[in-house]
């Protein structure tokens, strides 16, 4: 349980937060989006108290981050990739943290495992690929066993199966009951990760709603022959329908439902184009004027 | 919602709590597994015999050195200012590499109470500096009494007065200023910058003592950091000089003081 409050934090004449509130709830994964500069490090930042908020506060199972009495066995955290020393040796790196907590050596070996490092623990941070670095920084995190998760931008630089590797270690420990709040620059990659979804912009919230419900307001756009038939049996299915000769555009069901459906009825489809909603188009608009923002600089 | 948060909570505290031992255990795991700790302290011994021995090898000869080196002692012990140079680094370091490697973050979010994280850091710094000023003040007596024998000259035994006294103010001396170095290091956050301050403040400072304006060079022979706190190093006496324990005190007090300003920013600084 991770409860923003209205925190605001600047950095010279930047306002990177600016009263921004949610909640993240245990057992699912929250994915906190936002095109790059938005403000998603920041607000981590600050619900870990390594950055004090001008105003406002951030809990952490109710408490402020550094009131937790065995912080690393309350929140394991994933920033800056998890920076380790590069003379260090993988297990010295863990070891290290995990002494700080009162956490044991069998632990430090445990997740080295956890995280597929046994092989290299003996191995110096600095001979790792950024995809071991990304693993070391994740068997840094769940070191104490922590109900509470915090991902800054885990994909990053990671292969496809490394990818795979993290979306599926998220939503298992999601679905273990623990609270994971994830964040990322990609709209995509969130619709795949996560459960609910906290976007900003700016440093100012710009929706909290469930992935669900994102999807399930896009519209499909089609095209067949049989459009009058088509738009029967989609409509006995509580589609939304609207007929525009071959063309029919769909709302209230998914592109894999009408899919699904077409295959079913045997209907001929020349076309099936999910379109974007307003809370993508949003989403897209803001990156692009972020992206615009950064060429012009 | 709140139910689910108190009861989160309860189990959370029911698994431990992190102690201040915990930090200083995990302070000294962070100093002994990187090799560049041992480097430095094995280089904090070595400028010591080195020096030790030239100064040593130069005894006897028309130095024309200054007033404040008249005494034979302090002339072979010379060295020791330089070796302040490496131990003053050595604190630094302690906070330095963790910025440079951007690994402060990670150490504050598994420790977020800043004054220990301080304080556990002080304590294993200063403690190996202590002891490896100890191990070089035995090494650089031992180097300046095997040097001056093979030149016939004498040298002091370690019953002579002050000779104990001096050979542990190295150990002394320099866990202070591993302290000093430490402290430094927290408010500019380089490892250049706090060599840079560093070599102001404990040798051209000093040295350029004779150039200031006398009441200033008075105060700066004096009272001056690293000239006080060196006197615990040193057999010479005289007026213009603190006596031995009382040049540590005024250190100390030094020490104290920006320990407490580091401190202060540390806490008050964005990670």
């Amino acid at each position: 349980m991770i409860e923003v409050r209205g925190i605001s934090k600047r950095y010279r004449d930047v306002m990177a937060v600016d009263g921004l509130s949610f909640d993240v709830r245990p057992g699912v994964v929250t994915g906190f989006l936002g095109p790059n500069g938005a403000g998603k490090t920041t607000t981590m930042r600050v619900i870990l108290g390594l950055d004090a908020p001008a105003s406002g506060d951030a809990l952490v199972l109710g408490v402020r981050y550094a009131a937790l009495p065995a912080p690393m066995r309350a929140v394991g955290a994933l920033l800056d990739s998890g920076a380790a020393h590069p003379g260090r040796t993988a297990r010295d790196h863990l070891v290290c943290l995990a002494d700080s907590n009162g956490i044991g050596r069998r632990r430090v070996d445990e997740v080295l495992g956890l995280a597929g490092l046994s092989s290299v623990a003996g191995r110096r941070a600095g001979t790792f690929s950024l995809g071991m670095r990304q693993r070391l920084g994740i068997a840094a995190a769940l070191l104490g066993d922590p109900a509470v998760l915090i991902f800054d931008e885990p994909v990053n630089g990671l292969d496809p199966e490394g990818i795979l590797w993290i979306r599926t270690l998220m939503r298992d420990l999601a679905a273990e009951g623990r609270t994971v709040l994830v964040s990322s620059h990609l709209m995509g990659e969130m619709a795949l990760t996560a459960d609910h979804l906290v976007m900003i912009g700016r440093g100012r919230l710009i929706a909290d709603t469930s992935v669900e419900d994102v999807l399930r307001a896009r519209e499909v756009h089609v095209r067949t022959p049989e459009a009058r038939r088509f738009a029967h049996a989609l409509t006995a299915m509580g589609a939304a329908v609207r007929q525009d000769g071959e063309e029919l555009t769909i709302a209230g069901v998914t592109p894999e439902e009408v899919g699904r459906l077409a295959a079913d009825e045997s209907v001929v489809l020349h076309e099936l184009t999910p379109r974007r909603t307003s809370l993508e188009d949003a989403f897209m608009e803001l990156t692009r004027a972020d992206v615009e923002f950064g060429a012009a600089r | 919602m709140t139910a689910t948060t108190g009861r989160d909570l309860t189990s959370v505290v029911a698994r431990g709590r992190a102690r201040f031992r915990d930090v200083l255990r995990s302070e000294w795991s962070k100093a002994r597994t990187l090799r560049s700790t041992w480097i430095a302290l094995v280089a904090l011994v070595l400028v010591g015999v080195l020096l030790t021995a030239l100064f040593a090898g130069a005894a006897g000869q028309d130095h024309g050195g200054s007033d404040e080196a008249a005494h034979p002692f302090d002339w072979v012990f010379r060295g020791f200012v330089i070796v302040q140079l490496v131990a003053g680094y050595f604190g630094a370091r302690a906070v330095t590499v963790e910025y440079a490697t951007g690994t402060m973050g990670g150490s504050l979010t598994a420790a977020p109470r800043r004054g220990r994280v301080l304080a556990a850091k002080a304590a294993v710094y200063a403690a190996m500096a202590l002891v490896a000023g100890w191990v070089a003040a035995v090494t650089m007596f031992l180097t300046a009494r095997a040097v001056l024998a093979a030149k016939g000259l004498p040298f002091f035994a370690l019953t002579d007065p002050g000779v104990a006294r001096a050979l542990a103010g190295v150990g002394l001396h320099m866990a202070l200023t591993s302290l000093f170095g430490l402290a430094i290091g927290l408010l500019v956050r380089t490892t250049t910058g706090s060599v840079t301050v560093l070599f102001l403040v404990s040798l051209l400072i000093p040295a350029l003592s004779s150039l200031f304006p006398a009441w200033l060079a008075t105060f700066a022979v004096k009272y001056f950091p690293t000239t006080a706190g060196g006197r615990l190093v040193s057999l010479n006496e005289g007026p213009a000089l603190l006596p031995p324990w009382a040049g540590f005190a005024v250190f100390c007090a030094y020490i104290a003081v920006l320990l407490t300003a580091a401190l202060v920013v540390f806490r008050r600084r964005d990670a």
